[in-house]
């Protein structure tokens, strides 16, 4: 496959000096159509398995969001006939939202948390995280002690309420929940060992 | 054939190079692995997404719509994932006794057994006469109309003539936070008529962080139509993509307070129909 060829193999000008020695001599690759078609077929190969560890080394990749926030215009009252286009707004990142506290009655609450572990809490749900959130948001509109835990996967987010302080507590908590029509069950979380 | 070997290995590795830098770049997001909603057949509520023309200069080939389906035209962006994962919203959510996600044309007689239709990619729909009067029937009847993810000045006009064609000389104003449908169950402030990203508005920045790129010269705009009776009639969001973050709802780094934000959009939109 590989030839060692001379310059005047390649065309060089038969007034080219003569090579001096065999180390001087230049290297060229000999290919019929057969062989560059099979290095073309490694090639792709070769491509397409780092693109493949490329793209799982992309998805082990622990990922954070960054969310620019802008605000809307003012609202102005127009005709169909003459509403504009809205104008240009500068691009500025701001920390992501989900980070942020939900504001409930006044109060700061941060809705994501870790269940205690030992704790027995009443599930409403296991819910996309968007969801969880105003699942969780409404349930502590209503006084009751919500949070979006962690569920199976990191697709699916547990609606608690709770902990429950005692049987009585958790009793209570369940027939809230069953007087609001909503289904839920009971979930303890393992006390550490 | 013959290669210069040295010049042969530098284009493969270039090649090489320039596959890797795009593969960092991927904006796409990983397959779903949430199973597919199920849902009633016969219900109180169904999402309808309305099929129209494309205007014939824009008109959408056949491709990819959503990470669950394929066809063509471009009233089928983000089918059927959005619908799905929004009508579980509705679902577990609200009360609203709500069905499977239903899609038909503009001039399907069936259109008006459906109080509340969604219409997606506005900025490039070139509707027919026919579409244009059935329309008109439709939402003077009480029928409630939400379009969503069109961008920029010029779609920003097809829309707006087209509209005007819909309903001669009826203003479309900019909601307020003053306005019932965003108040009507969940409190929508002055702060979240902000912009929700498509997922086309996502990258993978430094270190692994998703960024949001906002597209240059545009600014989100929540807008409305009313009826004579000051009812809102036609919702329009403009610079924004509302059901891209249904669709996405299920994917940890589609931002989830966007996410949140859009239920609450959607769900305002849907109970302000329904009631009014």
């Amino acid at each position: 496959m590989f030839e060692r060829v001379t310059p005047e193999q390649v065309g060089a000008a038969p007034s080219d000096p003569a090579p001096e020695s065999a180390e001087s001599l230049e290297y060229e690759i000999v290919l019929s159509k057969r062989q560059l078609a099979i290095w073309l077929f490694l090639g792709t190969m070769v491509i397409g398995a780092a693109s493949a560890g490329a793209y799982f080394v992309g998805r082990a990749t622990p990922q954070t969001v960054v969310v620019q926030s802008n605000s809307a215009s003012s609202p102005v009252a127009t005709s169909a006939a003459n509403t504009p286009a809205s104008p240009p707004v500068s691009q500025s990142p701001a920390p992501e939202p989900a980070a942020q506290p939900a504001v409930i009655r006044g109060q700061q609450v941060l809705v994501y948390q870790e269940p205690v572990p030992g704790a027995t809490y009443v599930q409403l749900g296991a819910l996309d995280k968007g969801m969880a959130r105003v699942m969780a948001e409404g349930l502590r509109a209503l006084g009751y002690e919500a949070i979006v835990a962690p569920g199976p996967n990191e697709r699916v987010f547990r609606v608690l309420i709770g902990p429950a302080k005692d049987a009585a507590n958790l009793k209570r908590l369940k027939d809230g929940m069953d007087e609001l029509g909503l289904s839920s069950f009971v979930r303890s979380y393992d006390a550490p060992k | 054939m013959i290669l210069d070997a040295s010049r042969g290995i530098k284009i493969f590795a270039a090649l090489l190079l320039i596959s890797l830098a795009m593969l960092a770049q991927r904006r796409g997001f990983r397959g779903s692995g949430s199973p597919r909603a199920e849902f009633p057949v016969k219900s109180e509520y169904h999402f309808l997404r309305v099929e129209y023309t494309d205007l014939p200069q824009f008109h959408r080939g056949f491709g990819f719509s959503s990470r669950g389906g394929r066809g063509d035209g471009w009233w089928m962006m983000d089918w059927p994932d959005a619908e799905e994962h929004f009508s579980t919203g509705v679902q577990r959510l609200t009360r609203i006794d709500t069905g499977a996600p239903i899609h038909m044309r503009l001039t399907d007689p069936r259109l008006f057994q459906y109080p509340w239709m969604y219409a997606t990619q506005t900025g490039w729909w070139g509707l027919t006469e026919a579409e244009i009067l059935s329309l008109r029937e439709y939402l003077l009847r009480g029928g409630y109309l939400v379009v969503d993810d069109f961008w920029g000045p010029e779609q920003w006009e097809i829309f707006r003539e087209t509209m005007d064609r819909v309903l001669p000389g009826r203003a479309i104003t900019d909601l307020s936070e003053g306005d019932p449908v965003m108040h009507v169950l969940y409190d929508i402030q002055d702060k979240d008529r902000t912009f929700i990203p498509g997922s086309r508005h996502l990258r993978r920045g430094a270190g692994g962080r998703t960024v949001i790129e906002q597209p240059p010269g545009t600014s989100p705009a929540w807008r409305a139509m009313f009826d004579d009776k000051n009812h809102m009639i036609v919702a329009v969001n403009f610079n924004t993509d509302v059901a891209d973050a249904w669709e996405f709802a299920d994917v940890p780094e589609y931002p989830e307070a966007m996410t949140t934000l859009a239920y609450r959009y959607g769900i305002n939109y849907l109970i302000y129909a329904l009631t009014h």
